[in-house]
């Protein structure tokens, strides 16, 4: 009964139990990082937010974007045509590369993006050349009327 | 005044078989056109341009425009043999020991 009058307060003032909703309070173990949350995640969201690019940028890896698409171009060096897979699902493109020669530098490659929201799914084209892959992704085009009149008969 | 180019050296390994060995050469996005395979005496010279990309990249990775690989190969490589293969961005060189130095029969002469 005493618990439920306890009111814990963060460092701004706000109320935890308005702001988890909850009606009864709960005994929860001490967490130092309870009220800052997972630093890193923070972080990362916040420092992303900033990113001019929509394409996470790795290693041997560079995305640009054009007027109608945006490139991603990826070092495969090693990697023949039919030994990369590239795929897409719910604007997830996973590129996967497997490759049992010996010249090859790397046997495995893995990468997944995330496509932005105004991508195209029929306009991605890829092309290999020299050990470069390089996507190009059609954005969508926005000039579309979504209000259509329609006529009385 | 002497204007250095970025020279970069590329990625290479070695890979021993029986006649010899080939050496791996790494060069994504060099087109074959591009790439130079020199050799004066015993000093194997790869060298070329890399064209810059085309593209308003946001953020790229510093990346020279001269790549160079110097490789003294032994004496027992057959200099007249070397094959030179690019495919997928690897230039292969493949080097073949000297025919007169694989191990062979020696019969014996009857009296």
């Amino acid at each position: 009964m005493i618990l439920e009058k306890l009111v814990y307060v963060l460092p701004g003032g706000v109320d935890v139990n308005k702001k988890l909703n909850t009606k009864s309070m709960n005994l929860t173990r001490y967490n130092p990082n309870r009220f800052f949350g997972n630093i890193d995640d923070f972080l990362n969201q916040t420092l992303r937010s900033f990113s001019p690019s929509p394409i996470t940028p790795a290693p041997g890896a560079y995305s640009y974007e054009e007027k109608d698409s945006y490139r991603l171009r990826l070092n495969l060096t090693g990697f023949a045509r039919e030994e990369i897979a590239i795929s897409l699902k719910n604007r997830m493109l996973t590129i996967i590369a497997k490759s049992e020669r010996e010249d090859a530098f790397f046997s495995s490659f893995e990468r997944a993006y995330n496509l932005p929201k105004n991508i195209n799914p029929n306009g991605i084209n890829a092309k290999l050349e020299n050990g470069i892959l390089d996507l190009s992704f059609k954005k969508l085009t926005t000039q579309e009327p979504s209000v259509r009149k329609i006529k009385i008969c | 005044m002497n204007i250095q180019i970025p020279t970069e050296r590329p990625n290479f390994k070695t890979r021993a078989h029986k006649g010899g060995f080939d050496l791996d050469i790494s060069l994504p996005g060099v087109k074959k056109k591009d790439i130079e395979v020199n050799l004066a005496r015993r000093l194997l010279t790869i060298n070329g341009n890399r064209r810059e990309l085309e593209g308003n990249f946001e953020r790229r990775e510093q990346e020279a425009l001269r790549f160079e690989l110097k490789v003294e190969i032994h004496e027992d490589v057959d200099d007249e043999k070397i094959q030179v293969t690019h495919r997928n961005g690897i230039l292969t060189l493949s080097l073949q020991r000297r025919q007169e130095l694989a191990p062979r029969k020696i019969d014996i002469l009857a009296n």
